[in-house]
């Protein structure tokens, strides 16, 4: 059993630009590493954070250089972390409807379904417009819902 | 947990002839589909689908694929059926099944275990 409590909370700046998704990647990484996760486990939580960091660095910088990014990752209890992303961006607004995950796929919609991922995979995805400025995305995840989504979706090809 | 490395390469791009003189464009790619390599992914699917209008996309040794990449996937397919085919996935890696499953586009993309199995459903369709 996963114990997310032992784990200690981290932080860390980022930039905006090229090569932020690949700071991220190697951040979280080094967070997830200590909690024993599933690989696949890991490779989910990486897709939904990564999905909230390129819609920071897409719709809310504009794909604009140095701008900052604060990564932190807290553990709650055994069961459950929780990973948040602060930016200095517009307020985000979120669409009011947002089609499944099935319906973008069945109209071939190149694009709109970072949203989803990160809801189908997170236990919450909460966004939170900050004091003076900017949007904080955070997202909580539990070894339970992690666990049943790598099940879930490992059903074999026909 | 290593991560996989940041780049996506084609192994190959084959034709494939089928029964009835049907000809299949397959590719095969490996590595990571996210942002640094979107560009790649998309141009590489786009050469693969001009040679055919049934093109098999070989996923078994893709780590990794983003939103973006799924969305350019579907581009793809809308391609091809647009030139009365279509785009199918063959031998996803664990990983890329996932993805494929949790997205929805397995279910809207036909996604098979083997090229024989492909070759098989199109001898029972003629």
């Amino acid at each position: 059993m996963a114990r997310f409590r032992d784990s200690h909370h981290s932080s860390i700046r980022l930039l905006s630009g090229p090569q932020c998704l690949v700071g991220l990647r190697r951040h979280l990484t080094r967070f997830l590493d200590p909690l024993d996760l599933d690989s696949r486990a890991t490779t989910l939580v990486l897709l939904a954070v990564e999905e909230a960091a390129a819609n920071v660095l897409e719709h809310g910088y504009r794909l604009r250089a140095g701008r900052p990014i604060l990564l932190e990752f807290h553990p709650l209890d055994e069961e459950r972390f929780e990973i948040s992303l602060a930016d200095r961006a517009p307020r985000a607004v979120l669409p009011a409807n947002a089609a499944s995950l099935r319906d973008l796929a069945e109209e071939r919609s190149e694009r709109g379904r970072g949203l989803e991922l990160m809801r189908a995979v997170a236990d919450s995805v909460e966004h939170a417009p900050r004091e003076e400025s900017g949007n904080t995305w955070t997202l909580v995840f539990s070894a339970q819902r992690l666990d049943r989504c790598v099940e879930e979706n490992s059903r074999e090809a026909a | 947990m290593k991560q996989p490395e940041n780049t996506v390469h084609l192994i190959s791009i084959s034709r494939i002839r089928a029964k009835k003189g049907c000809e299949i464009s397959e590719i095969t790619l490996r590595g990571v589909v996210r942002e640094t390599t979107e560009e790649s992914f998309r141009s590489y699917l786009a050469q693969a689908g001009e040679r055919s209008p049934l093109l098999l996309v070989n996923f078994a040794e893709l780590d990794y694929i983003n939103s973006t990449g799924l969305g350019i996937l579907l581009e793809q397919s809308r391609s091809q059926e647009q030139r009365g085919g279509w785009l199918r996935i063959v031998s996803p890696s664990q990983t890329a099944a996932m993805i494929l499953n949790l997205s929805g586009v397995a279910d809207v993309l036909r996604v098979s275990e083997t090229v024989d199995t492909v070759l098989e459903d199109l001898s029972r369709a003629a």
